[in-house]
């Protein structure tokens, strides 16, 4: 029959083999990590101020883990924040960018420019500005991420074939059922790649907050906590980190997939 | 209305030029076209590769503004495109993201009208075009010509008046090319369309059309008309008959003389 899922084989030894190797390997690889790390601690005799062993970072965490998973939260939802006003900002500028020339030579140079701005000068005046909340940190953390969104949709929203334009235009489509229904979707896996890069440096970003002005978040507990040469504390906040960073990572993949099953680069992906 | 529109030519093209202006200078790719179709008629032009039959489908469909003369759809000056128009690209233009009959029911979405009174047409569109049970794939999963016969599902969805349509059947195979031939000419008898075909195929053109226009190559320009006055229906034996080829001849001389199909 022409529908091809069900008349596809079940799956062979071969696949099955291929699947779990799919899981053991990255697990392997990551063990290996873990394993070299606790080796160099032990035979190099490295003390626990500098880099303490997985099993000192482990004990610590199930210890702490109140007190991580507190400060944890705090800074998930500055990255959350931060990323969302990224995307509706970003996608709205990347929009005005690309159906008005004049828009596009007025806005780009101060985006542009943007990023020019170190973070961790312009961070204590945000704090000075919108005061100790959770504004300074979105702020930070907005102006780091919602460039790879800018710069990505942009291009996205250009690359639409003009004859494809042209179809629509034909059927009578004016600029927003234009964007709509041909630019977006078009456009939709330049964005996704945009959002996987932003939702990266949102977790840069507010880290680089929380540094500067906080009294909460993760970055403020590896501030305090290296400067008390609390080193297994320093490890566990890490690693939270970089677990929230790969989680935030994986969503977004995810959401891709689900959005844009008919993409070739998700086809492919099988 | 007080014009007698019904009596007005479907499609008047009077003096049209058309010069494109890029990088590397402009190219005229149209020069002094005169044309006009009246209401049910059947076109078909056919010209050399390059000498602008596309750019005047464009120009007809309001997509693009003549550099000079005018162009009028039912007795009114072309503004921009209008939507009574349906139009069969070269391409079949179809987008990755939508199923086959999410792509035909584009115009109807576009209109801002019910895509639901309108499925089942489609759906018989599809049948009629030889794509039953691909109504729900992807266009990846579909070939070069199964995806130019949805392109012109898509044309022929919203019933226009007016069909325009860029070499439909380019992609496809000799045997599926008559087929949709001969469907065209029902569609075209049973519902009283104006028909503007462009085409490579002489025998498509002779088969099909009350009248051929043959371009020059560019700046194109049309150097002549050859009225087809075989009786209608036509089946695909009388393409074997001696009227029937000496049209056909006429038609490749006067391309011949201009230079050559392709
Ligand atoms: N957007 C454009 N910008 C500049 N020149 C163009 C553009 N589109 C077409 N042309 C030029 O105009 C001429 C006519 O192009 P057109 O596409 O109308 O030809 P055609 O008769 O449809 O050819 P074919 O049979 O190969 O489809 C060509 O020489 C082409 O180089
Ligand atoms: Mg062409």
């Amino acid at each position: 029959m022409l529908s091809g899922a069900q008349a596809l084989p079940a799956p062979t030894e071969a696949e099955w083999r291929r699947r779990l190797g799919n899981i053991l390997l990255p697990l392997g690889l990551m063990a290996a990590v873990i394993f070299a790390w606790w080796a160099g601690v032990k035979f190099f005799g490295i003390p626990d101020y500098l880099l303490p062993s997985p099993g000192a970072v482990a004990e610590r965490f199930v210890k702490d883990h109140d007190l991580l998973f507190r400060h944890a939260w705090a800074t998930l939802s500055v990255i959350l924040l931060g990323f969302a006003v990224s995307v509706v900002v970003g996608l709205g500028l990347a929009l005005l960018v690309v159906l008005n020339p004049l828009a596009e030579r007025m806005l780009m140079p101060l985006v542009v420019g943007s990023q020019t701005i170190p973070k961790v000068a312009i961070a204590p005046l945000f704090v000075v500005w919108l005061g100790f909340g959770l504004a300074p940190k979105v702020a930070v953390t907005f102006l780091i991420a919602f460039f790879p969104v800018v710069i990505s949709a942009v291009t996205g929203l250009k690359s639409v074939e003009n004859d494809m334009l042209d179809l629509v235009r034909a059927m009578g489509a004016r600029t927003w059922k234009q964007v709509w229904k041909v630019r977006l979707p078009t456009a939709l896996p330049q964005i996704f790649s945009g959002f996987r890069i932003a939702i990266t440096s949102a977790v840069v970003g507010a880290i680089v907050a929380e540094f500067v002005g906080s009294d909460s978040g993760l970055g403020y507990l590896l501030l305090t906590s290296t400067a008390t040469l609390d080193g297994s504390l320093v490890w566990s906040a890490l690693l939270m980190l970089v677990a929230i960073g790969i989680a935030l990572f994986v969503a977004v993949v995810r959401l891709e997939k689900l959005v844009i099953p008919w993409h070739v680069s998700v086809r492919n992906a099988g | 209305m007080t014009a007698p529109v019904a009596l007005a030519d479907v499609i008047g093209l009077a003096g049209v030029s058309l010069a494109y202006s890029g990088k590397a200078g402009t190219v005229l790719a149209l020069d002094r076209i005169d044309l006009a179709a009246r209401p049910g008629e059947f076109l078909a032009v056919v010209g050399p590769s390059g000498c602008g039959k596309s750019t005047l489908l464009k120009l007809v469909s309001g997509l693009l503004a003549p550099s000079a003369g005018e162009v009028r759809i039912e007795g009114r000056p072309v503004r921009g495109p209008h939507a009574s128009v349906g139009v069969v690209f070269q391409s079949p233009l179809l987008m990755p993201w939508r199923t086959v009959i999410e792509n035909i029911l584009l115009p109807i979405e576009i209109r801002g009208e019910r895509t639901a009174n309108y499925a089942a047409a489609a759906r018989q569109l599809i049948e009629l075009v030889g794509l039953g049970g691909f109504a729900d794939r992807h266009p990846y999963e579909l070939s070069g010509g199964m995806q130019q016969r949805v392109g012109l599902c898509r044309a022929l969805v919203t019933d226009p008046p007016l069909l325009l349509m860029d070499e439909p059947f380019g992609a496809l195979d000799a045997m599926t090319r008559e087929q949709m031939n001969a469907e065209l000419q029902r569609i075209w008898m049973e519902r009283q369309k104006t028909v503007l075909l462009i085409t490579h195929s002489i025998t498509e053109a002779v088969y099909l059309a009350d009248r051929v226009l043959v371009m020059s190559p560019r700046p194109g320009r049309i150097i002549e008309e050859v009225p087809i006055s075989l009786p209608r229906p036509r089946s695909l034996g009388m393409t074997e008959t001696v009227e029937f080829a000496q049209l056909a001849n006429q038609v490749r001389r006067a391309l011949n003389a201009a230079g050559g199909i392709d």
